[in-house]
């Protein structure tokens, strides 16, 4: 463990270009939908995760929605250190500070070690889309079909984190 | 799983309705089932077993049927990645097929990642959710655990596929 936790420094990501080729990278391209409205990645916010040295660690991004902040996508360039733990976090903080009661998450329906990590940090599963990539799909036929596992990607998963 | 270590298999149809409820005792905390609010006892439903050469029963899956459904109510191997879960499914949707019934449903809960990955692998898709769906079948059966996994055990996530 090299690592130290505490090196860690976490801020908004100001650099719209590079957030959208690195969620376009590491996701299915540059929308998602949720409750049914397509959200692009030039609309969300970011919080990126840098160590003393300035090496990105991780990204979250999020939205508003409703009630609360809406984690879109969770990237740890280091599994294991604590990084997505710590990022979801800060969403919290954020999200408190704005006096919102819940931040929400949404997950491809393949995305198990999501469910699972999200679920195993105070996440409860609070809605299921059936087919909302699918539709998603109809506006980005690129967006492949083939998810983790010999999965296909067709549903979104939604889970929310009351705070406290 | 090199294939000399498959197992023969032999699925057969379940004929006696103590063998369901002795294994439900032993793998569902009771003699009975609660999927979605309803009750299922060992005699409402339909089985299939795998034995393994020395007739050992290494899997069963227990379903139901109605008009144009029909529904996993329990599926267990003894042994996980050796296809006996895919043999006793492939079955159970041939049968239903058979039957003329149109989707097959399965429940599964919130903790549960190898179902999930199990069913949706196999054309399965997430259609319904029931939240703190649990909590009733907690009642009835306190021995199921409040966290599986590291994650409590609270609700019922249904799958679907059209036969």
């Amino acid at each position: 463990m090299s690592m130290k936790a505490t090196a860690l420094r976490i801020e908004p990501l100001a650099d719209r270009d590079f957030l959208i080729n690195f969620v376009a990278k590491r996701w299915w391209g540059e929308a998602v939908t949720i409750h049914g409205s397509l959200i692009r990645t030039k609309d969300m916010s970011a919080l990126a995760a840098y160590d003393d040295q300035n090496e990105l660690y991780g990204v979250a991004t999020y939205v508003r929605h409703g009630a609360g902040l809406i984690i879109v996508t969770l990237d740890s360039l280091k599994e294991g250190s604590g990084i997505g733990s710590a990022l979801i976090d800060a969403v919290a903080a954020l999200a408190r500070g704005q006096g919102f009661s819940e931040i929400g998450v949404v997950a491809a329906n393949d995305n198990l070690e999501a469910l699972l990590f999200y679920q195993k940090r105070g996440f409860r599963i609070v809605a299921v889309w059936p087919g909302a990539i699918d539709a998603i799909r109809m506006q980005k036929p690129d967006l492949p079909i083939a998810g983790r596992h010999g999965i296909g990607m067709h549903d979104i998963i939604e889970l929310r984190r009351v705070l406290t | 799983v090199k294939s000399s270590r498959q197992p023969l298999l032999s699925i057969d149809v379940v004929e006696h309705s103590e063998i369901i409820g002795q294994w439900w005792r032993t793998h569902w905390f009771g003699p009975f089932i609660m999927i979605r609010g309803r009750v299922f006892e060992p005699e409402k439903v339909k089985a299939f077993a795998a034995h393994n050469e020395r007739r050992d029963c290494v899997g069963l899956i227990t379903w139901r049927d109605d008009a144009e459904d029909a529904e996993i109510v329990t599926l267990d191997s003894a042994y996980e990645r050796i296809g006996i879960g895919g043999a006793l499914l492939a079955a159970t949707i041939e049968a239903a097929r058979r039957e003329g019934r149109k989707r097959l449903r399965v429940v599964t809960s919130n903790d549960n990642m190898a179902a999930l990955a199990f069913y949706q692998k196999r054309g399965f898709q997430i259609c319904e959710l029931y939240r703190n769906s649990i909590a009733p079948v907690r009642k009835l059966k306190p021995a199921i655990p409040l966290t599986r996994n590291g994650i409590p055990v609270r609700d019922e996530i249904e799958l679907e596929i059209m036969l």
